[in-house]
């Protein structure tokens, strides 16, 4: 079943647009939502909140129309922008009194079972919070009060490897259930090879990519060579080249292979694949 | 909205906001001009919104299931039932002040009916210029304040000139006379009917403008 | 049952797990309708993607190697035993194909190439 279907979002500015941002994950999976800084992954999320308006374009939770069903959707999305940073002299316990008002939903003994399970204490204030503790304390929130899709924007950036590992490990173990869904953005394209069903690529405001993982990293290969080989035939297949005194690299997609033996033929992976990309 | 009241003043009010709420004892004061311990109040309205900015309170709000329009709202009320309350608490004050005082206040107008008609109207003038405008943007509050305080000053300005300047509307604002007190009843009426209908005004206006803002 | 995933192998990862289970069916280490651990919980104890798992499971499924109940799982199929001797054969020849295009490219003959294998094994 689709959790979340964003269609033909648009949102201009005067320097940026979206344009036409298009994706859909279903319930169960995580979707990596990637992108150079500043390609417009926290306008997509934004717009898709609609904390900022979009020019056109509707956002589908569950099968409810976002713009129309506000209150319903946002009850059932837990959304996280870069880590709990409000309110950071207070204390756990009463940004979560407040908060739990708001959710006919909440759940008292889920949520006192999170805080153990992430080692939480609630009497601390949010800035005595690490920022791998902050982010688990958004989901403690986000699960008590039943979401059912975990939209987080940058949960990984400023965690040393260990926390970003064991919160990707979580993540794995919050989709299990086949019922919670979460669409993360990062730049970090280790996160996704560890923990992504889905990837979501955009590229200057414009999505280039969105397939399951394994897919779209099977699209492409890398190729090296001797210069000589660089044709124009195979230049246009060509994504992000870089000529060197000894040769070439690039990334060409599986379907454009060319059948020459001077050219080595490797996988790529994400990071390779992301580097070319941006190099175009 | 009772949640989003909660919240305002769970997690929103400033310290400040009851303190300056104490300062209804400044009526006590001899010979001190009444209106500077309302001017607190706006103050401590200034540093809500300066702190909500600080603890990102507008990026927390409108992540709940709520409207837009409610948590411009939530904060409208918020800042009525304070400025209602630090009135409320002034009245006695204003009693004790005058009966201990016999003199009278020659700093500016008695604090009498009419005074107190005034002080609604120049929360209504504060309202209506600062809340509308840092809601265009949300993050400028320096600015929406400064015009606040500045439209808040030149009313003062105005009222006490009435006062000042000797005619027979000084002898009938200047004085703590009972039975001219009496007479002032309309002045306090059309305060508080303008203070309540500038604070709708104010609401939809700050709604609208915070409803165009891209957070 | 052990599964070992190499990120750094040239081998997509669906197909490293496809090979195991389809070598632990075919010499018997997975008996006839032993019961396949979830997908959910391969892909959460492995950490790969709940897609991956997905595929080599649709892929072990069409090829017979096992089937899936619905709402109950996935099961070892039921092979007679002569059977997995001819898909254990058949697996070892389609590796061979492989690799005998290697060793032709070094030149050597099929004898060689039987010498060497006896020599290795």
């Amino acid at each position: 079943m689709e959790i979340l279907s964003v269609e033909n979002l648009c949102k201009n500015y005067e320097k940026f647009a979206l344009k036409n941002v298009s994706f859909s994950l279903d319930q169960g999976f995580i979707m990596g939502f990637i992108g150079r800084n500043g390609a417009g992954k926290t306008t997509t999320l934004k717009s898709m909140m609609r904390l900022v308006h979009p020019n056109s374009g509707t956002v589908t939770i569950l099968g409810k129309n976002f713009a129309e069903d506000e209150f319903y959707c946002k009850q059932k999305i837990g959304f996280v922008l870069g880590g709990v940073d409000y309110y950071p002299k207070k204390k756990l316990k009463t940004i979560t009194n407040v908060t739990k008002r708001f959710f006919p939903e909440w759940d008292d003994e889920k949520y006192q079972s999170l805080l153990n399970r992430f080692d939480l204490d609630s009497e601390k204030r949010i800035d005595e919070l690490s920022a791998g503790m902050r982010v688990k304390y958004s989901l403690a929130l986000a699960l008590s009060h039943n979401a059912e899709l975990l939209i987080l924007d940058e949960p990984t950036s400023g965690l040393d490897p260990v926390s970003r590992d064991d919160l990707l490990c979580l993540f794995q173990d919050l989709i299990e259930d086949g019922e919670h869904s979460i669409l993360f953005s990062t730049h970090i394209t280790s996160d996704l090879e560890k923990c992504a069903d889905f990837i979501t690529y955009i590229k200057n405001g414009e999505i280039i990519a969105c397939t399951d993982k394994d897919t779209f990293i099977e699209t492409y290969r890398l190729v090296q060579g001797p210069v000589e080989e660089l044709n124009p035939n195979l230049s246009s297949k060509l994504i992000g080249v870089r000529k060197h005194k000894f040769g070439f690299e690039a990334l060409i997609k599986t379907i454009d292979l060319p059948m020459v033996a001077r050219i080595e033929v490797s996988a790529a992976n994400l990071e390779a694949i992301m580097v070319h990309i941006e190099r175009e | 909205m009772k949640n989003l009241l909660y919240k305002e003043f769970k997690l929103a009010t400033h310290p400040t906001t009851y303190l300056f709420l104490s300062f209804g004892l400044m009526l006590l004061i001899p010979n001190y001009p009444g209106y500077v311990g309302f001017f607190y109040i706006c103050l401590s309205i200034f540093f809500v919104f300066l702190t909500g900015r600080e603890n990102r309170d507008i990026f927390f709000t409108v992540s709940l299931p709520i409207k837009k329009t409610d948590a411009v709202k939530a904060r409208c009320m918020m800042i009525a039932i304070i400025e209602l309350v630090q009135i409320l608490i002034a009245i006695p004050f204003a009693f004790i002040g005058n009966s201990i005082n016999p003199a009278g206040n020659l700093a500016g107008i008695e604090t009498n009916v009419a005074f107190f008609g005034f002080v609604f109207m120049m929360f209504s003038i504060y309202n209506i210029v600062f809340i509308p405008l840092f809601y265009k943007t949300t993050y400028k509050i320096g600015i929406p304040f400064l015009f606040g305080g500045i439209a808040f000053g030149l009313f003062y300005v105005l009222v006490e000139m009435l006062v000042w300047i000797p005619s027979s509307i000084q002898t009938f604002l200047d004085t703590t006379n009972p039975a001219i007190m009496l007479q002032q009843i309309p002045i306090l009426i059309i305060g508080i009917i303008i203070w309540f209908a500038v604070w709708i005004i104010t609401y939809k206006k700050a709604a609208s403008n915070f409803e165009k803002v891209d957070i | 049952m052990n599964i070992v995933v190499s990120s750094t192998s040239e081998l997509p990862i669906y197909q490293q797990i496809y090979d195991q289970i389809s070598r632990m069916i075919v010499c018997g280490e997975l008996p006839n309708n032993y019961c396949l651990p979830a997908i959910r919980t391969v892909a959460k104890e492995l950490r790969i993607s709940v897609i991956t798992i997905k595929r080599a499971w649709e892929e072990l499924e069409r090829d017979g190697f096992i089937y899936t109940k619905a709402g109950k799982g996935c099961f070892v199929a039921n092979h007679a035993p002569e059977k997995l001797s001819d898909k254990r054969e058949t697996m070892a020849l389609e590796k061979m194909v492989k690799d005998v295009e290697y060793y032709k490219g070094l030149g050597l003959s099929a004898e060689d190439i039987i010498e060497l294998v006896k020599e290795a094994y």
